[in-house]
């Protein structure tokens, strides 16, 4: 072994690491946190909107049509991709094993970021949407957003560029495919070109890949990142990683069509989508066995760790959202679920019960190795996670229930439209309910977080976790 | 029964990439390049960040 | 390692967006761009294209949608909601508005279904004076409550909670527009092969 290696693995030089990655790393992640109080907000908003439609009735802004597509859009690009962001610069850095590259365009990526997010965002609830779903931002917002994201991208592969790790990790991969593939897709996906019924074939091919090649990627790169690590234990079958990786790669592109099944559009392009959604059993295979084989055994430990709680749920919840997705995708099931608040539950399952709650669980971990400082109130991050994953359970359950139920009684000519819109009452205001328990959660941890940065806890290794144990 | 064309170009296309896919993995395995060892998955492990048998678990 | 050589990893991960973007976006549009508009599609007037981004700025589209699926496929042939639609009904739709949700009908025909212009400003103004249990929202901000109408304006029959002081609701420009494009919505022409 070279001397070089050798410092490679002294704990300074990974403290290091954290350190230089230490501003970039909270600029993102604080703005991520802000974006999820907006985000939550405009959510509940709208929820409550859905039961009780006369509140806030006469404010154009709030109205459910705009403030629906802001919810989503404020999540999608304000939270989970600047939360996500900040996650993995860090996760490139150390999975590198050299300081984060081009840290100046990181912080300029952040401030353009967050511009074209308030911008777009504001936009769709004044009124200047574009309309199309995932898309709703104006071209200069989103243009904004790209520009971002390619800084963002300029300091990844500057980083792995000049990487001094020999191997390369497998979350690696999923990271390094994700900052070369989303560019691409979103830029593509925005061009001013599209109309018809082709339009809605773009619409959902960029939909679907949204989460395919960008969300799900973060998500599983800081899974089995965090899973391993914080058991100390590796992952069960690395080989099949590899065969997870590259059969998801395959099939995920092609799935985005199963969101217009019985539509306008030719035949065999849903029937091709409808395919890949059904392969897509296999890459969730590979990483459903390497995560719970790895965990199983040590579910002790996640009494104890944060990072492992949060995270082993959003794991689970992976393979349960893609299962799902699957069987959602065959022409049976979407006869009854696909213009139902039943997908609704199902996008919940992705992007809150799989990636939020890893982000979190990633957070909890990454936080106080960049700042040095350790969390204050492990009741308090207790209460965050139980109120998340409460608030989501039920949030899923009465729209998967709801919806179900709703889309039966639709596909009943006999049974009056009105009765059919009366049946979701009930479980649209369970849905509320789980969505503000979802809201408390996210206050609490924003508290914490800021309690963070003004540095309110123990230093670190003075902390109260050793003695709890 | 008329198939579309672009049926065909699919087919085609999807044929050719995942033909082209197998090649490759097979190629990769013949020479060595994949590596069935479970060593990759150490490497995380190697920065001295506590792991429980560090101490500090989270 | 992935593969040793690195380039190939770059290769495979541009190869594979690239092979679904041609499969789910190049090879439709090149099928879909040689099909013809339907002979009864008439593009959108200046009022009813207006009318449609006042459709798109009220996020219409998150609880409506604009396709009717064929025979044995869900209930929109019992609910009468119109034959399925195929791709040349949209040839003018700019962006696309086929919409993912059905909390209400589907409103591919609804020019068809409700022609009244009455009924569609009493409907947008309060959803609930018309089908009580709606949970649709109300839209008052394309309507202004003014002393009289004007001769030949609509007047909204709103009850007089809406009108304190007395007085009439009449609907705004972009009211008269967003009804004027639902009224235009009607693809029941037959089918071109
Ligand atoms: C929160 C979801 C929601 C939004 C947003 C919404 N609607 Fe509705 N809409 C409904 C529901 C539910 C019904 C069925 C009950 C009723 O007729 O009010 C309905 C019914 C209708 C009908 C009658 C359909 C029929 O077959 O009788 C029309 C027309 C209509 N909406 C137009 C619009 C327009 C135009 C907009 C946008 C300005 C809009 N809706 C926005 C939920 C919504």
């Amino acid at each position: 072994m070279t001397s070089i290696t050798k410092e490679l693995e002294t704990v300074e030089f990974r403290e290091r690491l954290d350190a230089e990655s230490a501003i970039p790393v909270l600029v993102f992640l604080a703005s991520g946190v802000l974006w999820l109080l907006v985000g939550s907000a405009l959510g509940i908003i709208a929820s409550i909107k859905l039961h009780a439609p006369d509140w806030l009735a006469t404010i154009p802004q709030l109205t459910f049509g705009r403030v629906r597509p802001a919810h989503l859009d404020v999540v999608a690009y304000g939270w989970a991709s600047l939360a996500g962001v900040g996650c993995l610069i860090w996760l490139t850095s150390r999975l590198c094993k050299t300081p984060i590259r081009q840290r100046g365009a990181l912080i300029a990526s952040a401030a353009l970021w967050n511009l074209g997010v308030l911008y777009g965002t504001g936009a769709v609830l004044f009124g200047y949407s574009q309309g199309v779903e995932w898309l709703e931002y104006p071209l200069p917002a989103a243009a904004i957003i790209a520009v971002a994201f390619l800084l963002f991208a300029w300091s990844i592969l500057s980083t792995f560029h000049a990487r001094q790790a020999e191997h390369l990790y497998v979350s690696l991969w999923y990271v390094i495919a994700s900052v070369v593939w989303f560019p691409i897709l979103f830029v593509v996906a925005n061009l001013p070109i599209y109309s018809g019924v082709e339009h809605a074939a773009v619409n959902w091919w960029y939909g679907h890949n949204a989460l395919a090649i960008w969300f799900t990627p973060i998500g599983l790169a800081l899974a089995y990142y965090m899973i391993p690590k914080v058991i100390g234990r590796p992952i069960y079958s690395y080989y099949l990683s590899l065969l997870g990786f590259w059969s998801f790669a395959l099939f995920y592109n092609w799935n985005g069509i199963h969101h217009l099944v019985g539509g306008p559009v030719p035949t065999w392009l849903q029937t091709i989508s409808i395919i890949a959604s059904v392969l897509m059993v296999i890459p969730v295979m590979a990483v459903a066995v390497n995560h719970h084989m790895t965990t199983i055994g040590h579910f002790k430990l996640l009494r104890t760790s944060p990072t492992l709680r949060f995270t082993v749920f959003g794991a689970m919840c992976y393979t349960a959202v893609s299962f799902q997705g699957s069987a959602e995708a065959l022409r049976n099931t979407q006869e009854v679920v696909h213009f139902t608040h039943y997908t609704v539950g199902h996008a919940h399952l992705g992007v809150y019960a799989f990636l939020s709650m890893i982000l979190f669980g990633s957070m909890y971990y990454i936080i106080p190795r960049v700042t040095a400082w350790d969390w204050p109130r492990p009741g308090a991050i207790r209460l965050h996670f139980w109120l998340a994953a409460l608030g989501i359970s039920l949030y899923f359950l009465a729209l998967t229930i709801g919806g179900w139920l709703q889309g039966m009684a639709m596909n009943n000519p006999a049974e009056p439209f009105v009765n059919v819109v009366a049946g979701t009452r009930g479980w649209l205001i369970l849905r509320s309910i789980g969505g503000s328990m979802m809201g408390l959660g996210h206050l609490v941890f924003a508290f914490l977080f800021f309690e963070m940065l003004w540095r309110a806890g123990p230093r670190r290794g003075a902390s109260p976790w050793e003695d709890a144990k | 029964m008329n198939v579309p064309p672009a049926v065909l170009l699919v087919l085609g296309v999807a044929a050719c990439g995942a033909a082209l896919a197998l090649a490759g993995f097979a190629w990769a395995a013949a020479t060595g390049q994949l590596d069935p060892s479970n060593a990759g998955a150490l490497t995380i492990f190697d920065d001295g960040d506590d792991t429980p048998r560090q101490g500090a678990r989270r | 390692m992935i593969f040793i050589r690195l380039w190939m990893f770059f290769a495979g991960v541009l190869a594979v967006l690239f092979l679904g973007w041609v499969g789910l976006v190049g090879a439709p549009g090149v099928q879909l761009a040689a099909l013809p508009a339907q002979t009864g599609l008439r593009p959108y007037t200046y009022q009813q294209e207006h009318g449609r981004q006042i459709y798109i700025r009220e996020g219409c589209v998150y609880c409506h949608t604009q396709q009717t699926r064929p025979p044995g496929f869900g209930g929109d042939q019992g609910r009468r909601w119109g034959r399925p639609s195929v791709p040349g009904d949209y040839v003018f739709d700019q962006p696309h508005l086929l919409g993912t949700s059905r909390t209400g009908p589907d409103l591919l025909n609804i020019g068809a279904r409700q022609p009244s212009a009455e009924w569609h400003y009493a409907h947008l103004f309060n959803p609930r004076a018309v089908v009580p249990q709606s949970i649709m929202p109300r839209f008052p901000w394309l309507f202004e409550l003014k002393a009289a109408a004007d001769p030949g304006e609509p007047v909204v029959d709103a009850p007089a909670e809406f009108r304190p002081g007395g007085g009439v609701i009449t609907p705004t420009r972009e009211g008269v527009d967003l009804v004027e494009y639902l009224r235009g919505m009607d693809r029941t022409y037959p089918v071109k092969p």
